[in-house]
């Protein structure tokens, strides 16, 4: 019941293929016309720079008008609406934004599935090397048809935008696009004048001498005017061009014009056509269509036309001349060979100049119906080709006006520019070409410096709040930053804070140095007074207590968080002229910070009162990276800048400037409100770097009267040291993100209620870390976490809740509690960190590596109901109780030589003083002047 | 001339007629359910390999678009290089025809003129079920070149046939080899 055959013969020859292009940046086929000539490459040779890749109108016009006329290749990823979404509201509306021109040497594909246009038009005029493949195309609908009454016997709409139009261009490949009049097909259109007032045009038309053309593979469906190859019998320049080749496509329920010719040499080989004579809509009218002078040679067609009897009921003469000619071998019409044709053969006497094989009918028919249309391709081409403004475009732009003061300059690129390593960056006043504020880009602002970490081009110095601190002009929070950034392949240039003033007119100089790139394919060579950089800043804002802020185009008083700080602290700080009606605390100022990123160092002072409120917490992100080897010190506003080197540390020799490593930093400013945005520090922590990193640093006093801090619905996101806090803060309903002692300071009470504590993964140290290191102040409550929820990231295995930063001479305590609060199992069991190091308790004797154990004062520094480390209500994160029986507790430490069993951490028998915002606050005074004037509400 | 000795000897064994068509193919090639069949459009989908006989349609295209396999009702099967390389990579494809109304008896060879070099060999897995397994091959041509095989299905006793057709295969096989290495460079 088995049988089996064998033949064996000689082994093969080696027949391995080269890697193969990706599908950018393939070149067209060489058994067709547009392979011809030298052939036809497209943008496939673009460098990374000129690879775009876009998914709205807006980057892909940035797309075709950067990078001038060199290759590129263009990616759409998605539909692309080229209305937007805005329907056309006249043919003058639609023939602007309908648009899709494509320059020379353009490779313009889809992604994979799904991408493409509609309502889009693409125009391939007077360019040569295009490529327009794997694309889903919607035909466009003209919104405004055109009745012809001497079109025909009765007259007859006309409708312009062809979904590809091809005139007076050479050497294009159309491949693998689907172009379908679905979902507005011809039954939907109205009858008007007593003719269908058909709205699409050609799909793919070929006209006014365009030359050199492969359209292979696409699937051409559900339309009636399908391919004109040919305008006009008058145009008889066409002659010899219209070299067309069309092969492998499906044509599927088309009316007619597969194709109409005149004059083109044309190839047809391999199509399939599939339809009916009865169909509605899109009846089969005719296929090929012989006009004025068309020599369509034709192998292996496939036509599936129900109803179609013979040749001619395919191939005919459209019009009166019969002087074009058809000449096929091995098509075949409803599985028999098609038989012979009215439309002579004889015109035809040309043979292609290139190599090509025709499949044979029935392998022809199943080939392109398996390969033909958009979406069977994928390429993964990616590059740097800036999609994000038309390259050269300038923020402000040349003569805007209404500028605010603290706008950032921005300069777009082809792609990313490099920044360079000298040259100056000017604003100067147009009026009288004063010098407002100088960037120089080359180390001599640091030229003090003796280290080498950090790099020291494009680096300096800001005077962040200089002249908006009333009771010191001097005054300011002094720090190092860099102008130049590039985002995307935009340069963005950060002018000194407070440096332009209201109403006054500015322009901008740029040496050549400073930037290298291109703009629209021409190297950058500065940018001079002559080249009208100008812009006018608007009118000082009409509110000190209530300013609005918006890093966007949108209008607004401020672009950055400091400009919108210097306003309110020139007017409503406490040494502000009374006249303003704001330097008290009774008067409430709100700062408004639209969505948007906020790259920025800041500094508040002696402000009383004032919210930053955001318009999302995760929408508006405020911070630049910031970090102790680049600002050491906490830091603190001054009259003069530092000029002393660091003496220690890993940038040692880098002067430092006095203004500290946080964000934003604030200093004497009592019921400050941070309400609904993130505010992050996004330095991380690297071997190479000192990394405490504050977010904020919320500097106040050590006593009683110390200021107030409010943050609800808040971000505070870093890694070291995210949050320093002094005085009285309640942090509610928030996320603190960090990995190393990332809520510190010298608290009076901090209370963090209903918050989420996170710790995140630290990328330079494979140790545990710590949540807290307190350096609270004797007789207050210290640190606590009432109800929140102790979480990990992911990669986070291990962290403690909190180690000491003790040492034997300092005055501070370790006040913690976690009073009802949540506890990932990323928390150690024994929970709170000592080692063998040293405080005034005496020297420890835990596994926490050099880590002093902590003083709660009293008499041996040993935790209390009142003092310490403490705990009480813990749960897991599910909510059940937590076993404790690993927790630190009474541990031995050795005082003078002597062991001693001191309780380092304690649980409490009772929330007693801990469970309410009444009870932590109870000590502040400086509401009231005495003790429990502060109860916030949410 | 060379496929004279396979084609004769296959003679004896051919049933006539149209037994196959409207049959019912499931096709696997390399074991998975991968091919693109003509009723789906050559689209790839749940239930793409399973298609039904058409004398006047190419039953599958493989997934990579390269192989291409005609069914016909007279146990024809033709396999086509769609790649227009002129050379096929090795596959197993195996055809089971479900429902039929009478037993598929024997497989064979039939027009291999284009083949070059390579190897082939076919199994008749059960009476409605074969499976064709060839090595890397190359044709003579890359102009969409194919060879054949054919199914036997007249109900004819089984034994004594393929003893026959094994004796003649090998015959086959040595002619082969010493013909093949003189006629490719």
């Amino acid at each position: 019941m088995k049988t089996s055959t064998l033949i064996a013969l000689l082994p093969l020859l080696s027949a391995l293929q080269a890697g193969a292009l990706d599908m950018a940046q393939q070149a067209a086929p060489t058994d067709g016309w547009a392979g011809h000539g030298g052939g036809t490459m497209g943008g496939g040779a673009a460098t990374p720079e000129r690879i775009y890749t876009v998914g709205t109108r807006t980057e892909l016009l940035a797309a075709l008008a950067n990078g001038g006329n060199q290759a590129k290749i263009i990616k759409v990823a998605g539909t692309i609406d080229m209305s937007e979404g805005r329907p056309f509201t006249s043919a003058a509306d639609q023939k602007a934004r309908a648009r899709i021109k494509l320059p020379s040497h353009t490779t313009l594909v889809g992604e994979g599935p799904g991408a493409g246009f509609v309502n889009g038009h693409i125009d391939i005029s007077g360019v040569s090397q295009v490529i327009v493949r794997n694309l889903h195309i919607v035909a466009p609908c003209d919104v405004a048809p055109v009745w012809d009454p001497s079109d025909g016997a009765l007259g007859n709409w006309n409708s312009a935008y062809d979904a590809i139009a091809i005139t007076a261009a050479t050497q294009v490949w159309i491949d693998h696009n689907t172009i379908t009049d679905a979902p507005l097909t011809d039954d939907q259109l109205p009858i008007e004048n007593g003719k269908l007032r058909q709205c699409h045009d050609g799909a793919i038309d070929i006209t006014k001498g365009a030359d050199l053309v492969t359209v292979s593979y696409n699937l051409i469906s559900q339309h009636d005017k399908t391919m004109l190859i040919g305008g006009s019998d008058s145009q008889t320049s066409d002659i010899g061009k219209l070299r067309v080749t069309i092969a492998n496509n499906v044509f599927s329920s088309v009316s007619q014009r597969v194709p109409r010719v005149r004059f083109g040499q044309v190839h047809l080989f391999n199509n399939v056509f599939t339809g009916s004579k009865s169909a509605s809509p899109y009846a089969h009218s005719y296929s090929v269509g012989i006009g004025k002078g068309a020599q369509v040679l034709s192998h292996s067609n496939v036509f599936a036309i129900e109803g179609a009897a013979g040749c001619d009921a395919l191939v005919s003469y459209p019009s009166a001349d019969r002087s074009g000619g058809f000449k096929d071998s091995g098509s075949t019409l409803n599985n028999a060979a098609l038989g012979g044709c009215s439309v002579a053969s004889a015109p035809v006497a040309w043979a292609p100049p290139y190599a090509y094989k025709p499949r044979p009918a029935i392998l022809a028919k199943a080939n392109a119906l398996a390969q033909a249309g958009a979406g069977k391709l994928t390429t993964q081409i990616s590059g740097s080709g800036s999609v994000d403004d038309v390259a050269g475009t300038k923020v402000p732009a040349a003569q805007e006006t209404d500028v605010p003061t603290d706008t950032r300059l921005a300069l777009t690129f082809d792609a990313p520019p490099l920044i360079g390593t000298s040259g100056l960056i000017q604003i100067r006043r147009a009026s009288d070409d004063v010098l407002v504020d100088s960037l120089d880009i080359s180390s001599a602002p640091s030229a003090s410096d003796t280290q080498t970490l950090l790099a020291r081009t494009n680096l300096e110095i800001d005077a962040l709040g200089l002249g908006a601190m009333p009771e010191n002009p001097a005054l300011a929070r002094w720090v190092w930053y860099r102008p130049l950034s590039v985002q995307g392949s935009k340069a963005l240039v950060k002018l000194r804070s407070g440096k332009l003033d209201f109403s006054t007119s500015y322009y901008v100089t740029m040496d050549a140095a400073v930037l290298s790139g291109t703009i629209k394919g021409t190297p950058f060579a500065g940018i001079g007074k002559a080249d009208g950089w100008r812009f006018t800043t608007r009118a000082a804002p009409s509110s000190y207590t209530q300013v609005r802020v918006d890093d966007g185009g949108g209008a607004a008083d401020f672009r950055t968080l400091q400009g919108a700080l210097n306003w309110v602290m020139k007017h409503c700080a406490t040494g502000s002229p009374a006249d303003y009606g704001c330097n008290t605390v009774a008067t409430p100022k709100t700062i408004d910070i639209a969505n948007g990123q906020y790259p920025e160092l800041a500094v508040l002072r002696r402000v009383h009162n004032l919210s930053l409120v955001g318009q999302s917490r995760e929408g508006v992100v405020v911070g630049e990276a910031n970090f102790e080897s680049l600002n050491a010190g906490s830091g603190a506003s001054t009259a003069t800048p530092g000029t002393a080197l660091s003496s220690s540390g890993r940038t040692a020799g880098h002067r430092v400037l006095g203004g500290g490593r946080s964000v934003l930093l604030v200093e004497s400013a009592d019921l400050l409100g941070l309400v609904n945005f993130t505010l992050k520090n996004p330095h991380e922590r690297s071997t190479l770097y000192d990394n405490q990193a504050e977010a904020l640093y919320f500097n106040t006093s050590t006593t009683a009267a110390a200021g107030r801090l409010v943050a609800k619905q808040m971000n505070f996101i870093s890694q070291q040291d995210t949050l320093q806090l002094k005085g009285y803060n309640w942090i509610y309903q928030s996320l603190v993100e960090g990995n190393v002692d990332f809520i510190w300071g010298g608290a009076m009470a901090s209370l963090f209620e209903d918050s989420e504590i996170r710790s995140v993964a630290d990328p330079a140290s494979n140790s545990p870390g710590y949540i807290l290191q307190a350096r609270a102040t004797v007789g207050d409550k210290g640190f606590v976490f009432l109800n929140s929820r102790l979480t990990a990231a992911p990669g986070v295995t291990q962290a403690y809740l909190a180690r000491s930063g003790g040492t034997a001479s300092s005055a501070y305590v370790d006040n913690i509690a976690f009073i009802n609060s949540r506890i990932g199992t990323h928390i150690l069991p024994i929970g709170w960190c000592v080692g063998s190091g040293s405080s005034k308790t005496g020297q420890g004797t835990g596994g926490c590596g050099s880590n002093p154990p902590p003083w709660a004062g009293g008499t041996d520094g040993g935790a209390t109901d009142t003092a310490g480390w403490r705990e009480i209500g813990s749960l897991d994160l599910d909510g059940a109780p937590l076993d404790l029986s690993a927790r630190l507790g009474s541990a031995t430490v050795k005082l003078g030589g002597v062991d001693k069993v001191v309780l380092l951490a304690k649980q409490l028998g009772s929330d007693a003083g801990l469970s309410s915002r009444a009870e932590i606050f109870h000590n502040s005074t400086i509401a009231t002047g005495s003790p429990g004037g502060w109860a916030p509400l949410p | 001339m060379r496929p004279l000795l396979l084609k004769s000897l296959l003679a004896c064994l051919l049933a006539p007629g149209a037994a196959l068509a409207q049959t019912t193919v499931t096709a696997l090639l390399d074991g998975q359910p991968s091919l693109l069949g003509w009723e789906q459009g050559y689209q790839s989908g749940a239930g793409s390999h399973i298609a039904t006989l058409s004398d006047s349609e190419l039953e599958y295209l493989s997934a990579d678009y390269a192989l291409a396999i005609d069914l016909f009702s007279d146990g024809l099967i033709r396999i086509y290089d769609n790649s227009g390389s002129g050379n096929m990579i090795g596959s197993t494809l195996s055809l089971d025809f479900a429902g039929l109304g009478t037993t598929i008896t024997g497989i064979a060879l039939h027009d291999i003129s284009q083949l070059g070099a390579g190897t082939v060999s076919a199994t008749l897995l059960s009476p409605s079920s074969v499976s064709i397994s060839f090595g890397a091959l190359s044709f003579t041509s890359d102009a969409f070149p194919s060879f054949e095989l054919q199914l036997s299905l007249a109900p004819v006793s089984e034994p004594a046939s393929a003893a026959l057709l094994a004796v003649g295969l090998a015959g086959l096989l040595a002619r082969r080899r010493s013909q093949a290495r003189g006629g490719r460079a």
